[in-house]
This record gives C-alpha cells, structure tokens and sequence, in this order.
C-alpha cells in the first residue's frame, strides 16, 4: 500500500542538497592545520564572500579544482582572521558530488572557530554530525555495497557526537539548559493561551511581565555562551605557550607550575611536535602548556627558527605567558615581543624577583612598567612577579589564568559548561531568537510573532535535549490555565 | 405561530397573558399541576390545551429534538373526506393547528388524504409550544409511575422527601417529578418493541429508547393491556427512484386534464415535480420505462385491467380547505423574515412542488408520498401499495442497471400496549365498565373551546380512581389525528377535574 | 410476516454513521463519482450537534474554512443556519484569526439533509451496521442488523460517541448514543474480530436551560460582529438577525455546591471509566484542578432561532440532577433560570488512531477507513476535516488510486491527522493553532490558495470555483511584483506623513514593498506616499487583494524563515516507507526505536521523526537504509542514486 503524498509534488522538488553546510572537519585542536569545510550549492559563494585572495589569484568558475593562498577575513570589517588556503572543488568531482569547499587555517581553535562564525552569518548551516557523508552517499559518491559501512560512519559520526555530548553535557548543563527551555515554555504559554483561548476568561497579555521573563532567559543563556570558550577547553585543556627570550627562565616556570600540579598524563590526540606540551590542571581546568622553550640547541639558525616558533605559537594559543627576566634590563627584542601581545588573552609574568627586593607590590609594578616598555604596550595589561626558583607568585599566577580562561568572571567551576561547537551554535541560535522575542515584546510586535520567535528559541535549546515542543506546550497551558469548553 | 417570536425581540408585540386557573402557585420552580409523559402528537395537543386552560403543565419526553414528532408513517386517512379534516383540526389548540395545516399536504382532487412533513411539525411544534406560559418541558425517560399512597418513601437521591403530590413520576436519572395528575402519551411506547427486517429494537417507534418501567407500573395499578400493531411503511431515497409510468387521458370528473398512468418522480432530487408529472393538454402519451419496482414490479401500460394511477399535485392543507370555505380565515404562519430559513419555507422546497401518486379506483388511499420538504425519501403507504405488488418496494425498487433500489428506511411494524379500561375522556378507570377493548372510540362530538365539559357519568368522581389520564396511540388512537383529538379531549377532561378537586 | 431478506446491494463506498464526519465522508465520495451509501442508524439524526451548537473558533475555523476550501459541506452549512457570527482575536495577527459561529442546532440538521438529498449517487440507508465482512484482511461489505447486506470496495467507519455506548449522571446509566437515541451495540465486537485495537473514551455535555428564565441583566452581553463574516469561499450568507449570548462566572458559592457534591460525580465514583476529556473539562473538573481559582467564565449560548433552550457552557457536568439545578441556580443571572435538560456524561468505544495510516485507512483492514469521534477526536471540526479526508481516500481506494495526503505545512488538516496516526491520543483530541508549526502559513484567509487546486484535482471544487482562486492569485502577484518596483520618494511631504504615523522618514526613496513592511504603514497609507498614476494604480487594488499584500509584508521574513526550513524537511517529509520495511533488521537504530517503529509503521520519514523516542541519529540511519531499499528495487538507471530515489518516491 505505497502512499503516496499529494500531487503537486513536483520530481524536480525533491533533492537531497537544499542548503549548505559547514563544518569543523578536523578533531579540534589535533594539529596545526585546521579544515572549515563547505558543501552545497552555495559553497563557493559563501566562501568567496569570507576570502581575501592574494594579489592577481581568483576563484575561476570553470576549474574543477583550485587551490588559492589568502587570507579568511570579515566581510564587514575586511579585518583579516587567519591566513589561509582555499581548496575548490567543484560538482561533481568532489566528496559530497557537491561543490566543495575547504579553507584550510593556519591559526589555532580560535581562528577556525571565527572563520566558523563568519561562513554561518553569511548563509551556510552547521552540518549534522555525519552529514557530509550522508549527502556523498545520497547522492552516488559512495556505491551501494559500501551503504553498510556508510550507515555505520553516519551512526557513529550521530551517536559519537551524541556520546561527546552527553559526556560532555554533564548532568548540571541539560538541567540547566532544560531549565531555560520551561521559562520559556512558560513564557509561550501565557501567549497561546491569549490566542488560543481569547473567547474564554484568560486575562489579557502582561507585556512588561513577558519582557521581563524574556530578559531573565537571556541573560542566563548569554551565561552559558560565554562559557562557550571554557567548554572547549574542558575538552581539549587550554592551549597556553610560554614564550620569551632564552634564558629568561621558561622552562624552569614550566617545571615550576609542573611540580607544583599533579601533571596529568591522558592519551589526548595531540601529536608531539618539536615544542614540548604538557597537560597540567590549574582550578580543575586541563592546561595544555605549549613550551617553546624546548628547543635545546643554541645558535643563530635556531634562535631564528625559536623566535618564528614562538610567534607561531603564540598565535596558535588560547593564553600567552610572556616571560621577562627582571634582572635584566629592557630591551629592544622584548619591547617587539610584548608589544603585538593581545592583553585579553596574555599575562606578562616578571620571573628571578627572588633577585629583586620589594615588597609584592613593587614588584608587580616593576613588572608592569617592563610590560609597558615604557609606554609603549597598551594598559591594562595583565602582569605578575614570580620566581620560578623559590615558586613566589605562583599562587597569583594560577588565579590570573583561571580569570583569563573564565572570561574574566569568576565562578565556580561546578557551574556548566559549553562543549563542543554544536552546543555553542544552537546556544547561540537560542540567544539570538530570544533577542528578537524580546525586541517584539518591547515594540509591540504581534503575538504571534513573539511567539514564533520563542518558539524558536525552545526548540533550538530543546535539540539539545532531545525533548519535541508542542507535546510540553500544550501541558504547560492546561497546567497552569485553567481553560477548554 | 412564526418563528420571529421565539426570542423576545424588543420590537415585537408582547404575548398576551393566558387566564390562570386560581389555586395554581404561579411563576419560578412551582410544582407542575400536570405531568404529560411522552411529547409526542397526542401529548404536545395535551399539553398546550391544558396549558391554553390556565393549568401548569409539563411536557416529560426521552428526547427533547423529537417534540411533536410524528413518529411513523407520513400519511393521515380520514375516512370522513376533508370535512372530517377540517372538523378535526377545529378543535385543536391554534398554535398546532395552524402547523398541520402548514405541514400538512392534500392532493386537489376531492380525497380524505394527507401526508405530514414530519420534520417541519416538530421543529415548529417544539417552537411554538416555548412560546406558551405555563407549559414547561424536561428531558428524561420515565422509568416508573407512583402514586401518593404507594409513593410514601422519599425517592432516593432525588432528596426530595416523600410525595405529598397526588403522584409522581420517576426517570432513568433518578430525577422525580411529582403533580397533581399524570397523562401518559407515550404512543405505542408501552412495551413497545420495533421489528424492523431481523432486528427487534426496544422502544415504541424507531431509534427510541424504550424503558418497561412505565408498563409495569400501570399494570400494578389496574391498567389493563392490549397488543397493537402497527404497519410503518418504507421510504425510498427519492433521487435514485426514477421512475416513470405511461400516462393518457384523465378520465372523467372535471373536464380534461392529463394524468399518468404510472409514476414519473424527477431524479434531479427534487421529488416528485409536477411539472414533469402532468404534462399540460396536447402532448402525445408516451411510453416510459418503470424503474420504481423490485420484486413487484408497478404494473403499466394503459389497458382496463392494469391498476391506473393518478398523480395528483398536492397544496398545503390550509389552502385547500380555505379554497373550499371549510376553514375561514385568511391566517397562515408565512415566512419568517430576517432569520436563517428553514427548508420547509425556502423557495423551491416547500410543500408546492410536492405531488402524490394515488391509485384511482380504491378509495383515494395514497400508495407514495412526500416524507417532507427536508428529506430526499419518499413515503410508501403499506395499505396503498399491498394491492399493487410494490412488495418490492418493501425490500427496495429496481435501479437502473437492474440492481434493486435500497429502501432508504426499511419498512417495519411496531407493537405495543394499548390500556382498555378508559372512560371515553381517556381516564384510567378501574371498574369493570370500562369501554370493551376492540370498539374503538365514538369520534367525538365537536367540543367548543370555551363551553365547560359534561360530568363523565360514567365514574363518579369520588371513587378512588387514580388521576392518570392515558392519549394518542397508548389509549387507542389510529392516527395522528385522532391523536391530536384525543390529547385536547383528555385534557379537558382532566382540567375539569382540576377544578372539582379545587372546590 | 416479512420475507427473509437475501438482497444485496452493491456500492464503491459505504460510509457508516450520519454525524458530521459521515457526511462529509459520503458527500465527498460521492462527489468524486463514486456510487456511495451511508447508512445511519437513524435518518431524522443526521448531522446533530449534540454538544455545544457552533461551529469553528480558534483553530477549530481553521480546519471548517479548509473543509470548504477541498469541497467540503460544513462551511456552507454552517453559513445557512448561523445566528451568531464572529471573527476572533482581530486585535492579533490574521495567523491567530478564526471564525465562530453559533447555529441552530435544528435548522444545521435539515440543511444538512437537504444536502445529502440531493446529491446524486449517494444513497441514505436507516439502520444498524452490525458486521463487518472482512477476508483476508480486506473489506467487502457490512452486514446490518435488520438482516440486508451491502457490498463495498471502501468502507469509512464515523459512528461517533455510539459504538457500545451509555450515557451516565451520577451513578445512573443506561446504553444511549447520545439521550434518547439508541447505541449500536453489535459493531465493536465484529472490529475487535477483524484485528482492530478498541478502547474507551469519555466526554460529557452541559445542562440547557429555559432562555426565557435567565436575567440578562446580570450577564455580559455578547453581541455578533455587523460584518457578513461567511464561512464558505463560495457563497454570501442571507443578511439576518443576529442573537446575543450572555457571560457570567461561577462563584463560590458554586464552587461550593460542586464540591459538596463531589462524591456523586462519575468521574469520582468509577462509574465512569473511560479518560475524561482534559480540553474541556466539567465544572466538576474545574473545581478540583483549580481549587484557588475564584470563578470560572459560564457562556449562556443560543441553541437556536427555533428554540428557546440555552446552553451552559462552562458547566459540563454529570452530577445528579438535582444537583445540576442548584449549581445553575448559584450562578449570577440564573438564578432562577429552569432547567430543561440535564448534563450528562457519555462513554463510548473508540479506535486508538495509531492502528491508521496518514490516508486514515486501517494497517490491519485494507479498504477499512475511519474518521470523527471514532479516531478520540472531540469536536465537530475535526470530525468534518477527517471524514472529508476518509471519504476522498475511500473514493480513491475504491478506484485503486494512490491516496491523498495533507503534509503539517499545507493544512491545519494535515497536523490534525498527523498528530493522532503519529503520536495518537491519551484524550479526545482538540485542535489548537499552537500545534501547527507552520501557524503563520496556515491562515483562515488563504485557506483556497493552499487547497483549492488539489480539491479540483480531485474533482471537488469546479472549474469556475477554482478560477476565482486562481483570478485573485494572480491579481495578487500582479501587485506584489508591481510594489517591488514602485518606488517611494523621500520628500518633505513623506517625511511628515511617516511622522505622522510614527515611524522614521525614508533615508531614500525605497521600494514600496520595503515601506509596507514597517508596521505602522497600512496599504491605505502607502496609496497616501505615491501619488499620480502610481497612487492610481494602488487605489484600484480590490480589499482582498489589499488584505494577502498587508499579512504578506507583516511576516515578510517569518514566512521565508519558515518555506526554508519546508524546503529542508521537503526530501524526508515525504520519503516514503514501504509498508513491509522491517525495522528490526537495521543495524544502528536504537531499540526503542526500533519497536516504536514497528509498531506504528510511518507511512513517511516525515512522519517517523515525529515518533516519540526517535532521535535524529536514528532517522539518519533510517534515511540510508531505505535509500538503499529503494535504489536496489528499482534498479536505477545508471547515473546519480537521487534520480532514482526521486522517481520512486514522486510517481
């Protein structure tokens, strides 16, 4: 009994490519080069409208394949963000037999997460966990016989994700989340009820009350968003490199932070490259020290060579330790290094004032007049005096990482965090949508589309937790109006 | 009684007061003087005669959407022609006179026979009779009859402490309504039982829930029971009956006029249109094929032997007996303006474009009939149509195609108990005068509205007779009709004896 | 005596049951051509309203306007015999907008059979289905109990609240459809044979009072709307006098005769088993769950122009009797209101509706359709929108051709049947617009656009019928192409109109369309900013037009949101599941997906991902595996696997 729907579905009407997805195809973190890979009929497009090729190179439409050198940049701004490689590959020659598209970046998470952001606000939709392959498989890239071995990726790449997320969505962060989706269900049903049940006794809509209630969901889930950049850390601990000149006492502050926390020894896929990495915890958050301090041998070829390491490095970080000797004079090479230091994301850490007399304070001033480099670097720079020797400071210099990876507020660690940039997008979907309930109740917009907007947002964050939307709703008003004739 | 005065609209003339009986507590949740069980032909007339005579009354029926229904077939016979007609209806109240002389339709040729729009007499009835103070209605199925020295227990749950009433009445809710007397007009709903093909249904007339409780009460009190049976004819869907007879010359009677001699009834579900029935002078007879038969199929053709049939375009009763100065008065209900309409006063529907087809040499018994302006169906008469083989009607007439058409309703019989021992006002009577079972009741001489009744002789009044008075079909009426007399001759009998038991 | 009867009649469609989900089933079929019988048990009961007599309300007006807009029967019924009209929440969005009306109960009922009357090919037919002929899982025919025997292709099950039913007070019942008419008692015993899952659900009515006894003076007036509201696309409504309904509340004293009375509720007692209805709940009901609640709305409603009843809604209930009175009498305005007819409860066997498929036909009876109160479904609306859907798909059946389904983004009637085959009901089931997804898409003012050419497919809606639609369609791109083109200038003389209207002047001149989007700009405003031939062209718009350009610049992105993400469900929506697809053999489905599954055999992917316990993992490894099923049954032309999965699933 083959059921077949209406008739006016035209065959042209049903295809397995609609819109374009994006994605993170690389474990984050894993190596130096991250993948943002595009796939669909707007591929090119969307990528196009994030890329700065390099002087006399553009994407031609009729080359099947292409690679381009440039850099990823925001539309708006024309700032660039990484330095990147464009790979094209078009229908229907590419994995998915869609046009394919593969920004290959150089900088760390952060710079994939940002070119991320960038090709999501210009139109593309984040994939599916498995949804490049789906689509490959959907559409004759992949034969049948293999179709076994396709649903068992797509069910790991599901329920892996799955797996991840539950891991990582503790039991406080779906509560918490769960929490937010009833206040709005709440707020969505003193709505439905004023449309649903108009010709009933529910009084009329409290508009103020609604805004109020909405401002409440919104702040609590602009909380959970700015733990975005924590939850990820949680994951892969947070990428922190210490860098200065030689000699100035990295390593022995490595070892120094080393002794002092239990180092922990996981089998996180991190490749060992030519820097050294530990993983340390600092306030219950993994730290992955990054110290470029591992190049041994001395000369000039390899000072040139530690130096670029260390920018790179730098770059790549979460967190930048600037060491200083405070025993010796300023100088040229370290005004250079502190001075492209970005302070929301870097300490200025004055090693050797074991050498030094003065109280803390002192000390600590002394740090940061070095860091200002006599005024050149820009204020409210974070700094701290330590000595690696006698571990003075230390305690200081563990509170101002956990501040700088907190967000700059601070609590408690129990509370949840965002994992994984799934969470961190439909988060930001939920966020975004409330904003517009919100602007809707102020300026009295029809309730219906407060409404559309809420419901938006309940069922982004209701994706996370897997429950569907109209079942609870329709409790929630017959719970707490008492209405049907 | 129009449908405009339903609900008080401020611009219309306001009713005026109907005289109350002294004695009888006016006004709010007063106790009803009388208790009419059963709102059917006999118990509406009851009802608003009573209610007409200044008595509190209150209709008790099983279903409040059937209020006036006529129950069965859709044909009234009056052996006495269209004067007994007319002298029947002059004695029923006017708010349901004037409905059957709307509902009601005849065909122009001198004949005794009428075919009811059931529907339109219940939508009507139900309307007109909100209209009158002192009738009061109430939806339950009565289950038992008590009266005052048995009713001594208080009904339980009803709460409503012993019966001090001259008797009660109890439903299948347990609600209990006490009065100072009891009509049952409940039709043939006294063990009543539907056979209808191989189902047996419980109930005095179809789809009716029957309850026993009411029987059995009676018999307890002396009632003395007799079988009725009682023949409902089948109906046909009227757009799939095409059928078609051969006509010729109308022979005789006044002047020339074409006739069929079968059946032509429109397919286009319109029933059966005169104008494609009798067409006018100088069209050449033609043969049309019968499809109206089944196993009988309807005998045509011209010749002497075959049964001829006339199809008589039928009017409104008022009209006719208005035209025949056997009712004066110009009155009528007309439409009702500014409101939604109803079938039966929409243009095109109504009783005008209706005819009958009526065998010519029996007495004018009509073999099919309109069953009302709102059905499709179609009435086929059992007496008019056992001498003509439409037998076949009964289990359905031939399509076209040869596949025999299905009766829309099945015919079906219906028996009951009729109570014997009644004085000839249709009171209970216990003695053994009561009037023989089988002769059935002297037509009643015509009975002024205003004139007081004569003292029943036959029961002395202080005997202790119990006040139930029984109408309609459960005291033997034959039709509706006799119904509708017998409902207004009980009624004045038990207002008479209202006001004895006053004095 | 009689002689046996060994007739046998033989039809496409047999409809059973002459309530409002009978009627439009038999109406629609034989409409389609199909020679129809409907046989109910009683032919002066057809289409009653035994409940409140009004048809539509928020949502509910929604599923009569779409009944209409397909060819359906209730609109146009509803439009001859209304007293009341009104369009509800006009001070919201035209998303949330619905009509109302109150009818005549009675004059709805002749209509009605006017209607059934004259349509050819359909046949009425008195008396009890009794037994259904079912062999090898296929239906052939119905045997009623007066002993004929009718022969169908399809059969359409609406015996409303009357399978083995009673109506109950108290602790008093007895076996009743509906008070005063009898219950058919042999059918559910012969579905319960024919492998068909049965339960039972109850509902319950309010008391009727005397309309003459009520004191209007301590109610609140409720007037009709002046505007001729119609319900139906096709014709205009008579003008006529409209009646009032009146609003009162309960009070604590009420309150109070309730609770004393509680024990000798039903619901309390156990005498009544069946799930009561949490939609609309009885005054007894009210009382429990909401104790705090000081009053409670109680609507005094006409029944009728022919009658003087009212009906008290608002005080459901099936106390005793003489409990019934003290409650009406302890409300303001009814104080000495008189009862004419007692509130009661009815309990009735239903058909849990997960045992159908989206097209309403039994997974277990091939041909065996059933629609209205049978499926737990209350109300007259959704009893019309189903039965107007079984008696298409009937017609269809009987003509072996594949049935017609509504998906939740084209009708109101697509969530409806959606929600009970997917998710079924633990309630009788009531629509409402907050369980439409696509809310702002399904409006009672483009019902026809969105229909109107499928019910012409299917041959119930005429040609000139569909040429109205289709005319104003047109019109209507006509202008919204001609606002993206007009441009609005950005004088002096605009700024201060916009001023006016409280909303900022343009920064340059902007495209019409653009300025109609702001809120605070009607179409009446917008002809006010253009001037000469421009303002000319605008003036001449007709309202209707008007209207659909207005509601289209007020949800502008919504509804584009909103047709994109249709477009992305469009593939797994109506991908279709083979009837015999055995889930038990697909590795990578969850288990309880996999039971959830086999038990209510989606007809779509669609549909399965609305299967509580499924998650999107599980549709993902659903989607490969029927891709595959398809791909190798239908051998595909060589070349790209969607090709074949597209001809597959569109023929």
């Amino acid at each position: 009994m083959a059921a077949h729907l209406d008739r006016d579905v035209t065959p042209g009407g049903c295809s397995w490519g609609e819109d374009t997805i994006v994605a993170i195809s690389t474990a984050m973190g894993a190596g130096a080069i991250g993948i943002v890979r595009l796939s669909g009929p707007d591929a090119v497009a969307i990528a196009e409208s994030v890329f700065l090729a390099a002087r006399g190179t553009s994407v031609k439409p009729d080359e099947t394949y292409s690679l381009l050198y440039g850099h990823a940049i925001d539309p708006e701004s024309r700032e660039p963000v990484d330095e990147v490689l464009l790979a094209v590959m078009r229908r229907p020659r590419s994995y998915t037999r869609e046009d394919v598209v593969e920004m290959h970046c150089h900088g760390g998470v952060a710079a994939q997460r940002a070119v991320l952001r960038l090709m999501l606000r210009s139109g593309a939709r984040l994939a599916e966990p498995g949804e490049f392959t789906r689509r490959a498989f959907l559409n004759g890239r992949i034969d049948l016989t293999q179709a076994e071995s396709v649903a068992a990726i797509v069910a790991a790449k599901s329920s892996g994700a799955l797996r991840a997320s539950v891991r990582q969505l503790d039991g406080s962060l779906s509560e918490r989340l769960r929490m937010m989706r009833r206040d709005l269900l709440g707020l969505l049903a003193q709505i439905e009820a004023t449309v649903d049940f108009s010709d009933e006794d529910v009084d009329e809509l409290d508009r103020l009350a609604l805004a109020k209630g909405l401002a409440e969901v919104q702040a609590e889930v602009l909380k959970l968003l700015r733990t975005a950049f924590l939850g990820r850390a949680l994951e892969q601990g947070v990428r922190t490199a210490i860098i200065g000149k030689p000699n100035v006492g990295k390593s022995s502050l490595l070892n120094a932070l080393l002794m002092r926390e239990r180092a922990i020894v996981s089998d996180v896929p991190g490749t060992t490259r030519d820097t050294v990495e530990e993983l340390l915890e600092i306030g219950g958050v993994p730290i992955h020290l990054v110290d470029t301090a591992g190049i041994r041998s001395g000369g000039d070829h390899v000072e040139r060579l530690g130096v670029a390491r260390s920018v790179k490095a730098m770059e790549q970080a979460d967190l930048v330790l600037a060491v200083i000797d405070l025993s010796t004079a300023w100088d040229e090479a370290e005004g250079r290094l502190l001075g492209d230091l970005d302070p929301a994301r870097s300490i200025v850490v004055g090693n050797k004032c074991d050498l030094m007399q003065g109280d803390r304070e002192s000390l600590t001033e002394r740090v940061r007049a070095r860091a200002s480099g006599g005024g050149a670097g820009p204020p409210g720079r974070r700094v701290c005096a330590v000595s690696a020797l006698t571990g003075a400071g230390l305690d200081e210099l563990r509170s101002q990482i956990q501040q700088v990876i907190t967000g700059g507020e601070d609590f408690q660690l129990e509370e949840p965090v965002l994992a994984g940039e799934r969470h961190r997008v439909l988060v930001g979907e939920a966020h975004e949508s409330i904003g517009a309930a919100l602007d809707g109740a102020y300026q009295g917009a029809g309730e219906e589309l407060v409404s559309e907007d809420i419901r938006a947002a309940a069922s982004a964050l209701g994706r996370l937790t897997g429950e569907d939307l109209t079942p609870d709703l329709i409790d929630e008003i017959f719970s707490r109006f008492c209405v049907g004739k | 009684m129009s449908l405009r005065g339903v609900h008080p609209d401020p611009a219309s003339e306001s009713m005026q007061s109907l005289p109350v009986l002294p004695g009888s507590l006016s006004g709010g949740d007063a106790r009803p003087q009388v208790l009419v069980v059963g709102g059917g032909v006999s118990g509406c007339a009851c009802a608003v005669t009573l209610a007409g005579q200044g008595v509190r009354v209150t209709v008790v029926s099983s279903a409040l959407d059937s209020i006036g229904l006529p129950g069965y077939g859709a044909n009234v016979i009056a052996a006495g022609g269209r004067a007994a007609i007319a002298e029947a209806l002059a004695m029923i109240p006017p708010p349901l006179r004037d409905i059957w002389l709307d509902a009601a339709v005849t065909p122009d040729c001198e004949s005794g026979v009428l075919a009811v729009d059931r529907r339109m007499i219940s939508v009507e009835t139900k309307c007109a009779m909100e209209q009158i103070p002192l009738l009061e209605f109430r939806q339950g199925l009565v289950t038992d009859l008590r009266l005052a020295d048995d009713a001594g227990g208080g009904a339980d749950g009803g709460g409503r402490g012993a019966v001090d009433a001259e008797v009660a009445v109890e439903t299948a809710f347990g609600e209990v309504m006490e009065a100072d007397a009891v009509v049952i007009a409940v039709g043939l709903g006294l063990g009543g039982t539907v056979h209808v093909g191989e189902d047996v249904l419980p109930g005095g007339r179809y789809g009716e829930t029957g309850a026993d409780g009411l029987r059995m009460a009676l018999e307890c009190m002396g009632a003395g029971l007799e079988e009725v049976r009682l023949e409902v004819g089948p109906r046909v869907g009227g757009q799939s009956a095409t059928v078609a007879g051969s006509w010729n010359e109308k022979r005789g009677g006044d002047g020339v006029g074409r006739r069929l001699d079968g059946v032509s009834v429109d397919t286009d579900g319109s029933r059966l249109r005169s104008d494609t029935l009798v067409p006018e002078a100088g069209d050449s007879p033609g043969e049309v094929e019968c499809l109206l038969s089944g196993a009988g199929e309807l005998p045509c053709g011209a010749g002497e032997d075959g049964p001829m049939y006339s199809i008589e375009r039928v009017r409104r009763l008022r009209e006719v007996l208005q035209s025949t100065e056997l009712l004066g008065g110009k009155g009528g209900v007309g439409r009702p303006v500014g409101c939604p309409t109803a079938p039966h006063w929409a243009e095109g529907l109504p009783a005008e474009s209706m005819v009958m087809l009526i065998p010519r040499e029996m007495e004018p018994t009509p073999v099919i009939s309109p069953d009302g302006a709102a059905t499709g169906e179609l009435y086929v008469d059992p007496l008019g149509a056992r001498g003509h083989e439409l037998k076949g009607i009964l289990v359905g007439g031939k399509v076209a195609g040869g596949e025999s058409l299905i009766a829309s309703r099945l015919d079906h019989c219906v028996t009951g108990k009729r109570i014997t021992n009644l004085s000839p006002h249709g009171r209970l009577t216990l003695s053994s005068t009561a009037a023989p079972p089988d002769q059935a009741v002297p037509p009643d001489q015509a009975v002024p509205p205003d004139q007081a009744v004569p003292p029943d002789q036959a029961v002395p009044p202080d005997q202790a007779v119990p006040p139930v008075w029984v109408a309609g079909r459960a005291g033997g009426a034959g039709d509706y009709l006799e119904s509708l007399r017998s409902g207004v001759r009980v009624a004045y009998d038990v207002r008479r004896w209202l006001k004895e038991i006053r004095e | 005596m009689r002689a046996k009867t060994q007739q046998e009649w033989t039809y496409d469609v047999i409809v059973v049951g002459g309530g409002h989900a009978g009627c439009e089933a038999a109406l629609a079929s034989a409409r389609m051509g199909c020679r129809t019988a409907m046989v109910a048990l009683h032919l002066d009961n057809i289409a009653l309203m035994p409940c409140n007599p009004a048809i539509g309300g928020v949502g509910k007006g929604q599923l009569t306007r779409e009944v209409d807009a397909l060819g359906g029967e209730q609109g146009r019924n509803a439009d001859r015999a209304f007293i009341q009209i009104r369009m509800l929440n006009t001070s919201k969005g035209p998303a949330v907008q619905a009509l109302r009306a109150q009818a005549d109960k009675r004059l709805y009922e002749d209509w009605m059979k006017v209607a059934m009357s004259r349509t050819p090919g359909l046949e009425l037919v008195q008396g009890e289905a009794a037994t259904l002929d079912v062999s090898r899982e296929t239906i052939n025919g119905v045997t009623l109990a007066d002993g004929r025997y009718l022969r169908c292709r399809s059969l359409v099950l609406a015996t409303g609240t009357f399978l083995r039913a009673k109506v109950v007070i108290g602790d008093r019942s007895y076996a009743a459809g509906r008070v005063g008419e009898l219950p058919a008692q042999h059918l559910s015993a012969s579905l319960l044979a024919a492998g068909l899952e049965v339960e039972r659900f109850q509902s319950a009515t309010p008391p009727r009072i005397d309309g003459a006894t009520i004191d209007p003076g301590r109610m609140v007036l409720q007037q009709g709307d002046t505007v001729p509201w119609s319900f139906s696309h096709w014709q205009t409504p008579s003008p006529r006098r409209q009646l009032p309904c009146y609003l009162t509340y309960t009070t604590a004293a009420t309150h109070e005769v309730v609770s004393k009375h509680l024990h000798l509720s039903p619901l309390k007692s156990g005498s009544v088993s069946g799930k009561g209805p949490r939609y609309c709940p009885s005054i007894d009901r009210k009382v429990i769950n909401f104790p705090d609640k000081q009053r409670h709305p109680v609507f005094v409603e006409p029944e009728g122009i022919t009658t003087r009843e009212m009906y008290l809604q608002g005080l459901t209930t099936s106390l005793p009797v003489f409990v019934q009175e003290m409650i009406i009498h302890a409300t303001p305005g009814l104080e000495r209101a008189r009862l004419v007819r007692p509130g009661y409860a009815v309990e009735y066997d239903y058909l849990p509706p997960q045992q159908l498929t989206l097209s309403l036909q039994s997974k277990a009876v091939s041909g065996l359709f059933s629609a209205g109160q049978i499926n737990g479904t209350s109300g007259y609306e959704e009893a019309a929108a189903q039965g107007l859907m079984a008696g298409i798909n009937a017609a269809l059946h009987a003509r072996n051709e594949p049935p017609f389904v509504l998906r939740r983004d084209q009708a109101y009637i697509g969530v409806l049947i959606d929600d009970l085959v997917t998710e079924g009901v633990d309630e009788p089931y009531r629509m409402f617009t907050s369980r439409a997804e696509y809310r702002l898409l399904l409006r009672h003012d483009n019902a026809a656009e969105r229909l109107s050419s499928l019910g012409h497919a299917l041959g119930l809606i005429s040609d000139e019928q569909l040429a109205t639609v289709e005319e104003k369609q047109r019109k209507v791109a006509e202008y919204t192409e001609l606002l993206e083109s007009m441009m609005v200038r950005s004088g002096q003389v605009n700024a201060e109109v916009l001023e006016a209207l409280g909303t900022p002047p343009l920064g340059g001149s902007q495209p019409a369309a653009r300025v109609l989007r702001r809120p605070q700009i009607s179409f009446a405003n917008l002809v006010e900013l253009v001037s000469g031939a421009d303002r000319d062209r605008l003036a001449s718009a007709p309202p209707e037009v008007i209207e659909q350009l207005e509601i289209q610049a007020r949800y502008d992105g919504y509804i584009r949101r909103q047709m994109a993400e249709i477009r992305r469900h469009r593939a797994t929506e109506t991908l279709l599941i083979p009837a015999d697809f055995d889930y038990r053999s697909v590795e990578g489905l969850t288990f309880e997906a996999k039971d959830k599954l086999a038990r209510i055999r989606p007809d779509t992917l669609g549909q399965a991902s609305r299967v509580s316990g499924v998650s999107p993992a599980d549709i993902s490894v659903l989607l490969i595996h029927l891709h595959r099923l398809l791909r190798t049954r239908e051998e595909p032309a060589p070349g790209s696997g969607d090709q074949a999965l597209r001809q597959a699933q569109c023929t």
